[in-house]
């Protein structure tokens, strides 16, 4: 009798430990996609490009290490060019249906130097390179 | 081990459980659906791309001042700084510009003639850029105005071809409400 009440209380404390761990785990698993969702990623990726392009100079290249973002878009869209620059406008998209363009001011006239991107597949975290290549032409 | 189960896996303890879940959950959400605020930082990234443009090395640039010291009233500061105030084609702010830049020069010591200016009643001229607008809703406070623009002021002091000593006093101004504040 008092064997099985130990038991009981054996159980209980068991089943209790495992319930929180359970309920704490998938907590844990409902904040880490929240913080790296699709629409989070595409919002702050659109926006450091945007701040690190206001904040170049001509002939400086960045590398921007976007390995989660990637990882994102292999299984959305299933496509690596994930960032895209018209105008003064950077556009993020990481799924066929979502999409984040946030523009930049620093856009210097043709004769200045220009933005280009470049897929970085020969180092080991997957990103973009930012060159800001300086026009021959230009007068200053 | 029935009595336990019962026990525990009760009502009450499903109770407790959504409540908490739903307070985590909704704070995540709170938190992830208000958007980045970078206007802060692209104000000041403007200002210091427009001081660069208009002093290199404390010497003012040639064509705000010419060789003889005169103001060039016909300076493009978005032309010559190679800056577009133009922004995506989204909340309608494609009729109202999000920019506003601003950039005041003043007199202060002329080492050619030895003649010192007083500060902010030297205003010898100043260039303007973008919604001017933007200018009163940081000068406007109050809980109502408090998300309308982020602005940045900086002043620094630089010398013209001529020896002429000129403060400057640069303000910007950045609006993209929408995209940034919630």
């Amino acid at each position: 009798m008092r064997k099985n009440k130990k038991a009981g209380i054996l159980i209980e404390n068991v089943m209790f430990i495992i319930l929180n761990l359970v309920f704490l785990s998938l907590l844990m698993v409902f904040l880490l996609m929240q913080g790296s969702g699709i629409i989070v990623l595409e919002q702050s990726y659109a926006k450091q490009i945007a701040l690190m392009i206001d904040s170049a100079r001509p002939g400086e290249t960045i590398f921007l290490n976007m390995d989660d973002a990637f990882k994102k878009a292999e299984k959305n869209l299933g496509d690596n060019r994930i960032v895209q620059i018209k105008g003064n406008i950077v556009t993020v998209k990481l799924s066929e249906k979502s999409g984040y363009s946030y523009s930049f001011f620093n856009t210097p006239p043709n004769s200045y130097y220009a933005v280009s991107i470049q897929d970085a597949e020969h180092l080991t975290s997957k990103g973009y390179f930012f060159n800001f290549l300086k026009n021959e032409k230009s007068s200053n | 081990m029935k009595k336990a189960a019962t026990k525990f896996v009760s009502v009450y303890w499903f109770v407790i459980l959504f409540l908490v879940a739903g307070g985590i959950y909704s704070m995540v959400y709170i938190f992830y659906s208000h958007p980045f605020d970078v206007r802060a930082l692209e104000a000041k990234t403007l200002a210091y791309k427009i001081a660069d443009c208009i002093s290199w090395k404390g010497e003012i640039n040639l064509k705000i001042f010419n060789k003889s010291g005169d103001f060039q009233r016909d300076f493009d500061l978005l032309k010559e700084c190679g800056i577009n105030f133009n922004v995506e084609d989204e909340y309608g702010w494609d009729k109202q510009e999000q920019y506003f830049a601003n950039a005041s020069f003043y007199g202060v010591f002329d080492i050619a003639t030895n003649h010192e200016l007083s500060d902010k009643n030297g205003k010898i001229g100043e260039l303007k850029a973008g919604n001017s607008r933007l200018f009163d809703d940081c000068q406007t406070y109050g809980e109502k105005y408090k998300y309308v623009a982020k602005c940045f002021n900086k002043r620094f002091y630089a010398v013209t071809k001529s020896g002429r000593q000129i403060l400057i006093e640069i303000f910007t101004a950045v609006r993209k409400t929408e995209k940034n504040v919630k």
